[in-house]
């Protein structure tokens, strides 16, 4: 039952619609005046508030500015016997739900109060959904080096530094530039990430700059480039020791001046951008090798937060075991499993070259092939390259003797779709498996990156299926 | 010729004579010092005053009295306010106040306490 406040200097007015209210079930409270209305509105919890304009005391415009920044979310109808465009414009611009000239139309006033909670509603709902899908997720751990890193993060993030973020592939690189942008100033802007290994050095100009159109061959309609597309937000520029140096040397020049030239137009655009940028790369031998350019170095390292390797921080992977193993269930809808202590201490002592991205997978390998209570004969079996291999070739060997490949076999008319299709799928769950890097994935299946890029081109691949 | 409608109160209220009985014993209530604030706002020539008062009165009268009171109403409000045909409004007052008392009357009439 949604509860709402009602505030008129006219006695008979507020009777009026909380006799109305109450009939419908809601739950109404009524302040006579605007100070003692904001007073009720900071101290409970409405969905909806009716607010008259013109109040002794403190008139309605300024009670709807001030409950703006107390609750900004709780729809306002302002009710008056004005009755006039101006004042409905007025309100409406400072954030009014909505206008009732007084005395309210019955069917006017419920229908008002139905769309401003289905709002409220919806407010609350997207509010709800956005933290579920944001990949913002918490900074797991509590060891020294996390614990020194979340300082940097709240120390640095308000001012517009230009970060470098370094470590290892899989150690959460990216987490710490999101939540660079989410407790920067910035974090009403977006965040735009490009992921400066997965774009063919043709076209990262085009990604990084935009285009207009007819600027190249298949330049069909102008883009928009991420510079663009971040400003007044963040642009995170991950992998940027694969960014080949004929970009390098214009992204140089956008940090420089802070404005961009699109492909093929001669105009600059003025872009308000702050830079968080991460690499897995040595930048300093990368620049000894002639690979990446000093003065870009200098200006993108003005703050560099270093992420260490999962081996470097054993003491957090128990905590992020147990988290993971608790999201996949909620992920997959299965039932809660657990870890027995002596998997706990298995896979604080396991080798994890890939970091926490690897620990990642391997716990919903055991969350879906492992038992309720998770063993270290679980871990030993299913971290263990060599019996994975083994479980691999079981696997092969049981689809050779499994009816299901003559099923699938037989969709199939033609040899060249029958392998396009395996590849798609193997390509598809390797690139899952990797989290969609191409850098990563490429090396691990061995082929050329520029080669798989071509595939995932080729078959339509999406990092959101 | 009556001065009153029942016809919002009847929509507004679903037919519920309790619930129409307690909006018009608010209104008459409140409405006797808010009538005298405004005459007492026009004896002084105070026009910006009574103009807020006309106004404070014109949601209430809205919902129980005809056209004619809310055009009476609404007149006094806006020339109160923009101090227009003030040489009109003395008379203007005394005959609204008037027919308020003969709404007051019927209202009481319609719903006798």
């Amino acid at each position: 039952m949604a509860r709402i406040l009602i505030i008129d200097d006219e006695r008979s007015i507020r009777n009026t619609l909380k006799e109305v209210l109450e009939y419908e079930n809601f739950d109404v409270d009524e302040a006579a005046d605007g100070i003692e209305g904001l007073e009720k509105f900071k101290q409970n919890a409405y969905q909806l508030v009716f607010c008259d304009i013109k109040m002794p005391r403190m008139d309605g415009i300024e009670v709807l500015s001030e409950m703006g920044k107390v609750n900004p979310d709780i729809p306002v109808i302002m009710i008056s016997g004005h009755g006039n465009i101006e004042t409905a414009v007025e309100a409406t611009k400072l954030g009014a739900f909505d206008f009732l000239p007084k005395p309210p139309d019955l069917n006017r006033l419920l229908i008002t109060v139905r769309n401003a909670l289905d709002k409220q509603h919806l407010v609350k709902e997207t509010r709800v959904l956005k933290q579920k899908v944001s990949k913002t997720q918490e900074i797991l751990g509590n060891s020294q080096a996390i614990s020194r890193i979340k300082e940097t993060i709240d120390r640095v993030a308000p001012t517009d530094a230009r970060i470098l973020v370094t470590g290892e592939n899989g150690t959460g690189k990216e987490l710490v530039a999101r939540w660079i942008h989410e407790k920067s100033l910035r974090n009403k802007g977006p965040l735009i990430e490009v992921n400066c290994a997965a774009i063919p050095s043709e076209l990262i100009e085009s990604e990084l700059f935009g285009h207009e159109k007819g600027s190249f061959t298949s330049a069909i309609k102008q883009r928009i480039g991420k510079f663009e597309q971040a400003n007044g937000g963040t642009l995170f520029l991950d992998e940027i020791g694969d960014m080949p140096l004929a970009a390098q040397a214009k992204v140089l020049r956008a940090l420089q001046e802070n404005k961009i030239t699109r492909v093929g137009d001669s105009k600059d655009v003025p872009v308000d951008v702050r830079v968080v940028a991460a690499t897995n790369k040595d930048l300093l031998k990368e620049i000894d090798a002639g690979n990446f350019r000093l003065d870009l170095y200098h200006r993108l390292s003005v703050i560099i937060i270093h992420v260490p390797s999962l081996n470097q921080r054993r003491d957090d992977i128990a905590l992020l075991a147990e988290r993971f193993l608790a999201d996949v269930a909620k992920d997959y809808n299965m039932p809660e499993k657990q870890f027995d202590p002596s998997a706990l201490e298995a896979l604080s002592q396991y080798n994890w070259t890939g970091n926490i991205r690897e620990l990642r997978n391997v716990v919903e390998r055991l969350a879906i092939l492992g038992g309720n209570t998770i063993t270290s004969d679980d871990v030993a079996q299913f971290t263990n390259p060599t019996l994975e291999r083994s479980s691999s070739k079981k696997l092969i060997h049981d689809i050779e003797s499994d009816s299901s490949l003559d099923y699938l076999i037989e969709g199939f008319q033609n040899l060249q779709e029958f392998k396009d299709y395996l590849e798609k799928e193997f390509i598809r769950s390797k690139l899952r498996a990797f989290s969609w890097n191409i850098a990563k994935t490429a090396e691990e299946i061995g082929m050329q990156r520029s080669h798989l890029y071509t595939k995932v081109e080729k078959y339509g691949l999406k990092r959101a299926e | 010729m009556s001065l009153v409608s029942f016809a919002y109160l009847e929509e507004i209220s679903g037919g519920d004579k309790d619930f129409q009985k307690e909006i018009v014993n608010t209104f008459l209530e409140e409405i006797n010092p808010d009538l005298s604030a405004l005459q007492q706002h026009a004896d002084a020539g105070n026009w910006i005053e009574m103009g807020k008062m006309a106004h404070k009165v014109k949601a209430p009268i809205g919902m129980l009295c005809g056209e004619e009171m809310k055009d009476k109403v609404l007149f006094l409000e806006k020339n109160a306010k923009a101090m227009t045909s003030t040489d009109q409004l003395p008379a203007k007052v005394t005959e609204f106040l008037s027919m308020m008392q003969q709404v007051i009357a019927e209202l009481k009439a319609a719903f006798p306490a």
